[in-house]
């Protein structure tokens, strides 16, 4: 390594997600094995199944720090994510830091898609049904939409404004992106910000993903395309089994989950707590269209191997791993074939989809908090409803580790074969 | 030391023309792809007119399926998956890369808006339990089939372009898609720019593809009070620059470029439609619909792509100007183009093609960047149409009317997104192989 060489370094975490209002929450739920997953909450299932997915407890402005006057404009993503970065920058000092260059501040976001909402959309609807006597007519409903959408209705749906508004309460006028590449996304766009604090573009950046699909259609969606558990025959706790044989989809979730990341340099200039260094990434692509997988997991494979790869230049092993498992088969034969044989891992394998359900675009980035929360302590969440392994992969059972784990990878895989890994390591200075 | 970037493929979708011929010719003679709203009913929108691509055939331009099928279900592809999958054919060709070994470790990099939503499956869906009460939640989940949606549903996801476009070439290395906004593609391509420059890879596929043109989403901007409504004279809607203006017109299509290490493309004497030089990207933090008064993002993506390019401002000879005929816009980015370019502003030409492609949101980043290569290659400016009486406000040389012809070697070109995302392209002149 060169002298000039910038390594970037994690100096915070923020977190919102089904099991814990704030980072260090959602960390003591996993080592705890609290499961996320409960009766749906946020619609009427009117009897139908899945009645239950992995949701956010409260995302109110009493308990977080929403905008009570922008709540209106702001998609649901756009509050998750609005609330983990601001935990994540007064975690790392950032809120109180006039000095920082707001220019050299950026924040990328992975980001999920957001289906119509159900509410005002079928009030349009109900209401062009009264004039046309059910039939469908576009004009009618054209008529019928203008009356009933509220004027700011495209701004909930826009992805990048939920970027844009943390972005401006955070006063980022850097680097700032969002990626959509489902599953996948926050560790794209985590990896995609180290890139870019190392190429000396910014100085602090603060990246990660934010997802609320626990929506009607969202859940339609899924479970048409049978991706989405529909058992009703065990508590909703037991139903999210990632690499079990019993599986029978992914329980749906929500979250907002993001780092920030920053280069060395500048962390030591300013005094700031180096949690971290994100020490590899690498992504890669199936290549087989939106609805398959390769069955090897290539991309997942090829992402953990570079990324070890990096992480292993300064590590001696590799001493954990999470996993993007959810509990579809497909996948996760995928992901446990990908994961057979990752390069000098010697420690156990995670999969915190088993408590937190599927976070969908922030699911990476969730998995990126915790491996950061894990870094220095013995122990790595437990696979939870996992009885019957798909494969002779050693998973964590919540094992106290005799080495501290010292560097861990976050593997991601999703829906249009993309594959990510991330390797975090301690912090060696 | 960064490596040098060669422009060596080019493919466009639009509504002035699809492929670079009928594009460029569409441009340079300045025709309106401005049209009435034919493709669905638009009676009730209070805006009845967009810039559509009509008569489009996905196998005219490539062997690829317009269809997904899937356990027996088949889905039609959303329009902007179609654009998107004829633009990169065309791009490919173009580039004379046939050979899919050499794309397996390329980047592929899109700007990509989601697809339309099916307003009468959803209506379908969503008042399928009549007995219900007023005012109660409809029962989307009940047990009716309602197939295709869900596969519908998740080729409507923004990755849907890029990830089918990686299957057709076999892209097994980083496939991204990244959706900020009216920016979104513009941004793709800098970001995968930023790869070849740093050595990350040789070779890369980048562009955008968008068609918010559906129902909802014309609704949806005209709420927010961004569109012109001047639905009796569609050719003349939008209008950049000029003082009648009063919003812009939503347009749609996709562009992609082949990027390729300098020295891959001299290797294999490729033909090079231009250098892309330059790269720059900043934030307003300002509103999520409003640009910054002083326009600070949009004056530094302009000097951080003029930086990157190691320009001096008088070497710049042609802008091709976000110029979304909203007010807001056109005399923000007068201002930054004022503020990022000193005294040279006044000396070079800035036109908006958008007043003939109208305002393809994701894609339109992509499209113009193909518009300002294009001018580099012919040395021909496309005009700003319908700026008829400038805005006192913008002060510079927006070519009105007509093309123009000039001899110049260096060229900018601006996108700027809802929630303050800015991006500028430098692109260089070059002439046959690269040197």
């Amino acid at each position: 390594m060169t002298a000039n060489h910038v390594r970037v370094v994690v100096t915070g975490t923020g977190c919102i997600s089904p099991i814990g209002q704030t980072a260090a929450e959602t960390w003591s739920a996993l080592l705890a094995g609290r499961s996320g997953v409960a009766p749906i909450t946020s619609f009427d299932t009117n009897g139908s199944h899945p009645a239950y997915a992995a949701e956010v407890k409260d995302l109110s402005p009493e308990h977080t720090a929403l905008p009570r006057r922008k709540l209106k404009m702001m998609g649901r993503q756009a509050q998750l994510a609005f609330v983990a970065v601001q935990e994540a920058c007064a975690d790392a000092g950032l809120s109180d830091a006039p000095s920082l260059d707001r220019e050299r501040l950026g924040l990328i976001l992975g980001v999920g898609m957001l289906n119509a909402d159900v509410e005002e959309l079928g009030r349009a609807i109900q209401r062009m049904r009264e004039t046309t006597g059910k039939q469908f007519d576009q004009a009618a409903f054209n008529r019928a939409a203008a009356c009933e959408l509220l004027p700011l209705w495209l701004l909930r749906h826009i992805p990048n404004l939920a970027a844009a508004h943390a972005g401006i309460a955070i006063d980022a006028q850097g680097p700032s992106n969002t990626i959509t590449t489902g599953c996948v996304a926050g560790a794209n766009a985590i990896g995609e910000a180290a890139r870019i604090i190392a190429r000396g573009e910014a100085d602090v950046v603060i990246a990660g993903g934010t997802d609320a699909r626990v929506t009607p259609l969202a859940t339609l969606r899924y479970r048409e395309l049978g991706w989405l558990s529909t058992r009703s025959d065990c508590p909703p706790d037991a139903v999210s089994a990632p690499f079990d044989a019993c599986a029978s989809g992914f329980v749906n979730g929500e979250a907002a989950a993001v780092l920030v990341l920053e280069s060395h340099v500048h962390a030591q200039r300013r005094g700031a707590r180096i949690r971290a260094e994100v020490a590899g990434y690498a992504a890669a692509n199936d290549a087989r269209g939106m609805f398959q997988y390769d069955r090897g997991g290539r991309a997942l494979r090829t992402a953990v191997a570079r990324c070890a790869a990096s992480l292993l230049r300064d590590a001696n092993a590799i001493d954990g791993l999470f996993a993007p498992a959810s509990g579809v088969r497909q996948l996760d034969v995928a992901a446990a074939a990908a994961l057979d044989a990752v390069p000098g891992l010697e420690g156990p394998i995670a999969a915190t989809r088993s408590l937190a359900g599927h976070t969908h675009a922030a699911s990476a980035a969730l998995d990126a908090v915790a491996a950061v929360q894990a870094l220095g302590g013995h122990v790595l969440p437990s696979v939870r409803n996992l009885a019957r392994p798909i494969a002779p992969l050693r998973f964590s059972r919540g094992e106290r580790l005799t080495r501290a784990l010292d560097s861990l990878i976050v593997g991601a895989y999703g829906f249009g074969g993309h594959g990510a890994a991330l390797g975090l390591q301690r912090w060696h200075a | 030391m960064k490596r040098r970037a060669a422009i060596t493929g080019l493919g466009v979708v639009s509504p002035v023309g699809i492929g670079v011929h009928d594009f460029w010719s569409g441009l340079t003679s300045g025709r309106s792809g401005v049209t009435p709203i034919v493709r669905y009913d638009a009676g009730g929108l209070p805006v009845q007119i967009a810039a559509h691509i009509h008569g489009f055939d996905l196998q005219q331009y490539t062997d690829a399926p317009a269809a997904y099928s899937l356990d027996g279900q088949r889905c039609a592809l959303d329009a902007r998956t179609q654009y998107a999958l004829a633009a990169a054919e065309m791009a490919v060709r173009d580039a004379h890369i046939g050979d899919t070994g050499a794309w397996a470790d390329a980047t592929l990099y899109f700007g990509a808006g989601e697809g339309d939503n099916d307003v009468s499956l959803l209506a379908r869906i969503l008042a399928r339990d009549d007995t219900a009460g007023p005012g109660a939640t409809p029962n989307v989940l009940g047990d009716a089939d309602v197939r295709p949606f869900g596969i519908r549903d998740q080729l409507m996801e923004p990755t849907a372009p890029a990830t089918l476009l990686a299957e057709r070439y076999g892209i097994t290395g980083e496939v991204t898609t990244c959706l900020t906004a009216c920016a979104a593609s513009a941004q793709a391509i800098g970001e995968a720019f930023r790869r070849i420059q740093a050595g990350e890879c040789e070779l890369a596929l980048a562009g955008g593809t968008h068609a918010m043109t559906a129902p909802l989403d014309v609704l949806g901007f005209a709420m927010l009070s961004a569109l012109s409504q001047r639905n009796g004279e569609p050719a003349r809607a939008s209008r950049p620059f000029d003082r009648q203006r009063d919003g812009f017109v939503l347009g749609e299509g996709a562009a992609v470029v082949i990027l390729e290490e300098w020295e891959r493309a001299r290797r294999r004497g490729a033909r090079v439609h231009a250098e892309l030089i330059g790269y720059g990207a900043a934030n307003d933090a300002y509103r999520v619909t409003d640009m910054h008064p002083d326009a600070r993002g949009a004056r530094r993506a302009i000097a951080a792509a003029i930086a990157d390019a190691a320009l001096e401002a008088r070497e710049i000879g042609y802008i091709n100007a976000h110029g979304t005929s909203t007010i807001e816009n056109d005399r923000a980015e007068t201002r930054a183009l004022h503020a990022a370019l000193g005294r040279a502003a006044t000396d070079i030409p800035v036109s908006s093609t958008k007043s003939m492609t109208g305002h393809a949101v994701a894609a339109a980043g992509a499209i113009e960047l193909v518009a300002t290569v294009l001018a580099l290659q012919t040395q021909v400016l496309p005009p700003t149409i319908n700026l008829d009486t400038p805005d006192p406000e913008c002060d510079l040389d927006y070519v009105p009317h007509r093309a123009r012809r000039r001899t110049f070697d260096v060229a900018l070109t601006n996108s700027f997104g809802f929630g303050g995302q800015n991006v500028t392209l430098a692109v260089r002149r070059t002439a046959g192989p690269p040197r």
